[in-house]
């Protein structure tokens, strides 16, 4: 047997190479790659743009019926309001809290500090619902820390903002130390010879260093707090923001507040995220002497308090809530034959496990496809392909989709396919599509950023085609980058609620059932195990795609 | 004033010994350099004596006192690096001018000294470039100016002028020991050329395998080097293996093969295992061995000729113009100084290992 397992597989590395060989060929002709640049084109005007706002413009004749109505403008006001100063709030706190976590995991050498670095990881595997549940039962229903004395709070701004901090803080950090391990140590070692304390160091030195990575992070945290809708709703009480205000319109029938509601705040981010790019980039943190505090701040016994504050808020903040539920959950799930009803696929744990297997194609094809394509759209936007303005514009625009509602979109996206008759299959891939693109591209476009265009120009004069350029050059040298993109977009795809729910009535990914679950009277030890097992699933993935990604990846087929 | 006293320092990362019970002493105001292969632990030392690597068994003193604890910041060292590592963010005026800002100094002092400091390095039209438009070689003058305008009295140099033109590095590296000398500054030098390291110091101190050499003025260890090693990473040098055929009390007679050499005694025994050198330049034309002519190269005003003795090989080295008439093939006679020849104990594990640079 095993003969022929290893024929099998010298087969398929036959079949394999061949493909690469065949790759690297095309990728030679001039045609072939600017018809990869068009198609690229085509399919984020096409698939991503166009279906996420036509749906709303068709409808925009009846925002105006908004306007004619005082009370409804007024709500509708304040939910934007809402919305803008949460972001706000949830982004710089981000930054703020962040930073100094991927301080201590990019700069210092414990050994403790790899398990604290997958830890972040962490709750990027957690349905965002169930992130809001779970912050739901910490912060209000079941909190344990009642033995403190403290008997939790009713939903409302803060646990909202809670649960947003809670969720955007993995890809802050992550973002960050990927930022902070390609700047050289040696700068920090310069300015601290020359006299500087670390704080001041890293006030005059790193963080301006750092800038394009604060600023994508604060886009970022903006963005996905200015459009998570699901999980808003569970912890929202009486707190209204725009998607909170969007569902609820929705929910009574109501189509022109959404279409109010999307429209200003797509406006309003887009001339935020515009603000931020081109004066965040300007903008400069004056130098003109150290001050007394900094050399307090620096002293060894502040800056371990400052150490073991970041990872207390990460621990307390994000990682309690994201596996809170679970926890509080285990009793029940241990004591019970559950375990055995899980793996035999007893009763509603088959439609669990079809939903799993329903998720995980989607997460799969919603990544490759977003690889294929993004990929010649950041080279088209980095190395300027067809002049700056397109590729500005292009830029821009690539990033419109992170700040829609997701429900918004949700609407937005089967409003314009709905009258196609299209799969309930091929509408979630095309919502999850539109939803991690923005993603996608911001990755690919800074991990192309940080590489030298001479680096790509010396292996092709060695004689490589672009193609392998790419794989035995570009790749590597961006590993890092490149793998928190992809986990980044396959983790966003499974944990998708809002926009799933909003397009697809029959077909179910594991993120959908398990919001159902978590609703539905009887199921709360159900929906406590499946997300356990779903997170399990998720880990498991994880670190077979790392291993995979470190062992297999950057060699030259 | 800094001298600086490294007391039996070692340094081990993992299970690699980059620095194994090294104890150097370097005078105020003496211009040092260190040099050796890479991977010797030279800039591991320059690194544990600028504070940055802290965790090392032994001491480090400056100016007779205590810096193992004390913090990098606070040490009023000057470190100039390889890769040079200005602030990308900051210009030139930015750059230099850090030091006293980080200090908290008033502003007038900060200015004076950051204009004081680029006219000594002539760079004060370039105030208000940034780092990426300048060349190497102002890149690593105004890194130099920075570390200056910290008021440093002692300056590391790790590997400074490695990245920059053939050039502009021998330009700067006069200009470096300059001014050095007028400012009245110590300073460490971390290199692997052994032509900088014999241009630019008072004193080189010779690195291999975490160990310390030798140490010596260039001058020095390039005529009497202690040991075989230092006479073949300094320089060039002709290297016989032999036994002593004859010794009295002055001169001893050594057999390396088809012919004898004749060097001053410095101690040796008839029958003794030896190692005889000669640099190239100390050969002279016009005695009793003859050569035949191998290869001719020149080296600017000089030529490089490789000669064959019965089999043996000797480089020898004279002005162009001397040798100018001798073609690859011919004959010349040429004759081995004795006073010139230095004549080591055969090193006890075998020539081959104690040469290795590894």
């Amino acid at each position: 047997m095993p003969a022929v397992e290893t024929r099998k597989t010298i087969g398929l590395k036959k079949v394999w190479s061949r493909i690469i060989a065949r790759l690297d060929k095309l990728s030679e002709k001039k045609t072939v790659v600017y018809s990869l640049y068009f198609a690229s084109i085509i399919f984020f005007l096409g698939i991503i743009l166009l279906p996420s706002l036509l749906g709303i413009l068709l409808k925009l004749d009846t925002a105006m019926s908004v306007l004619s109505d005082p009370e409804l403008l007024k709500r509708s006001f304040s939910a934007i309001f809402s919305s803008v100063i949460l972001a706000s709030i949830v982004s710089v706190l981000d930054v703020v809290t962040g930073l100094p976590l991927a301080w201590v995991i990019a700069r210092k050498k414990y050994r403790w500090l790899s398990i604290v670095d997958s830890l972040v990881d962490f709750p990027l595997i957690v349905p965002t619902v169930i992130l809001g549940y779970s912050t739901l039962l910490l912060w209000c229903e079941e909190t344990p820390f009642s033995i403190i004395g403290f008997n939790g709070i009713s939903p409302g701004f803060i646990t909202v903002l809670l649960l947003h901090f809670a969720f955007s803080y993995p890809v802050v950090v992550r973002i960050l130390v990927g930022k902070l391990l390609d700047i050289e140590a040696t700068y920090e070692v310069a300015a601290r010879t020359l006299g500087a304390c670390s704080f001041t160091t890293a006030r005059t030195i790193t963080i301006p260093m750092l800038k394009s990575g604060i600023i994508a992070s604060l886009i970022l945290s903006f963005a996905r707090s200015l459009s998570e809708t699901g999980a808003t709703i569970m912890v929202a009480g009486s707190f209204e923001n725009g998607p909170v205000f969007i569902k609820k319109s929705i929910d009574a029938g109501l189509v022109p507040p959404m279409v109010f509601v999307s429209l200003v705040l797509i406006v309003f981010s887009i001339l935020i995220l515009a603000g931020l790019r081109l004066f965040g980039f300007k903008l400069k943190i004056p130098f003109r002497k150290s001050y007394r505090i900094e050399a307090a701040l620096s002293v060894e016994r502040v800056t371990r308090l400052r150490d073991a504050s970041a990872i207390i808020i990460f621990l307390f903040l994000v990682f309690l809530p994201a596996c809170f539920m679970v926890l509080s959950r285990m009793h029940l799930m241990l004591s019970s034959s559950l375990l055995g009803e899980i793996f035999t696929l007893q009763g509603a744990w088959f439609t669990y496990w079809v939903s799993v297997l329903n998720s995980y194609v989607i997460g799969f094809l919603t990544t490759l496809i977003n690889i294929v394509f993004t990929l010649p759209m950041a080279t088209i936007i980095v190395r300027r392909k067809l002049g700056g303005l397109v590729s500005r514009t292009l830029e821009a625009l690539s990033t419109t989709s992170i700040i829609m509602p997701s429900v918004a979109l949700g609407v937005s996206l089967s409003l314009f396919w709905g009258t196609t008759g299209v799969s309930d299959f091929i509408l979630v891939l095309l919502a999850h599509l539109c939803i991690t693109y923005p993603y996608m591209v911001s990755t690919m476009v800074s991990v192309l950023e940080d590489i030298p265009v001479e680096l790509e120009e010396a292996g092709r004069t060695l004689g490589g085609t672009p193609f392998k350029v790419f794989r035995s050059i570009v790749l590597p040298v961006a590993k890092y980058s490149f793998l928190s993109g992809v986990i980044l977009t396959f983790t966003r795809s499974v944990n998708e609620t809002g926009a799933t729910l909003a397009v697809s009535k029959t077909f179910k990914t594991v993120s959908v059932l398990l919001v159902e679950w978590v609703k539905a009277p009887g199921m709360k030890v159900e929906a406590g195990a499946g997300t356990m097992v779903l997170m399990l699933l998720s880990i498991i993935l994880l670190v077979i795609f790392r291993y995979i990604y470190t062992k297999g990846g950057g060699g030259v087929a | 004033m800094p001298s600086v006293k490294v007391e039996s320092v070692t340094k081990r990362f993992g299970g690699f010994t980059a620095l194994e019970k090294v104890s150097i002493n370097i005078e105020d105001r003496e211009y040092v350099s260190i040099i050796g292969p890479s991977g010797c632990g030279k800039t591991t030392l320059l690194r544990i004596i600028a504070g940055i690597i802290r965790d090392y068994e032994g001491h480090v003193y400056v100016d007779g006192r205590l810096f193992d604890s004390e913090p990098l910041e606070k040490r009023g060292i000057g470190y100039v690096f390889q890769n040079i590592a200005l602030f990308p963010n900051m210009n030139v005026g930015g750059n230099v001018s850090y030091s006293p800002r980080a200090k908290g100094l008033d502003k007038s002092v900060v200015r004076t000294t950051t204009i004081e400091m680029l006219e000594l390095m002539k760079l004060t039209e370039r105030y208000y470039d940034y780092p990426r438009s300048l060349s190497g070689g102002m890149q690593q003058k105004t890194a130099l100016a920075r570390a200056l305008a910290s008021n440093a009295r002692l300056l590391l140099l790790d590997e400074p002028l490695s990245l920059l033109d053939l050039k502009v590095r021998t330009e700067l590296r006069y200009e470096l020991r300059r001014i050095v000398k007028d400012l009245g500054l110590t300073a460490i030098h971390v290199t692997h050329d052994q032509e900088e390291a014999m241009a630019i110091s008072d004193r080189i101190i010779v690195m291999r395998r975490a160990r310390v050499v030798e140490d010596g003025t260039p001058l020095d260890l390039y005529l009497h080097p202690k040991r075989i090693f230092t006479a073949y990473f300094l320089g060039e040098s002709n290297i016989f293996e032999g036994n002593v055929a004859e010794a009295d009390e002055d001169t001893v007679s050594i057999d390396v093969g088809s012919l004898l050499i004749k060097a001053r005694n410095t101690g040796f025994q008839t029958g003794e295992r030896v190692v005889a050198m000669l640099r190239p330049e100390l050969v002279e034309l016009g005695g009793d061995i003859n050569a035949r002519v191998l290869k001719k190269t020149i080296e600017g005003l000089f030529s490089r000729i490789i000669l064959d003795v019965n089999g043996i090989k000797i480089i020898i080295k004279q002005p162009y113009s001397i040798v100018s008439g001798i073609g690859e093939g011919s004959y010349v006679k040429i004759r081995l100084p004795e006073k010139h020849i230095l004549v080591y104990k055969y090193p006890g594990r075998d020539l081959y290992s104690e040469l290795s640079l590894y």
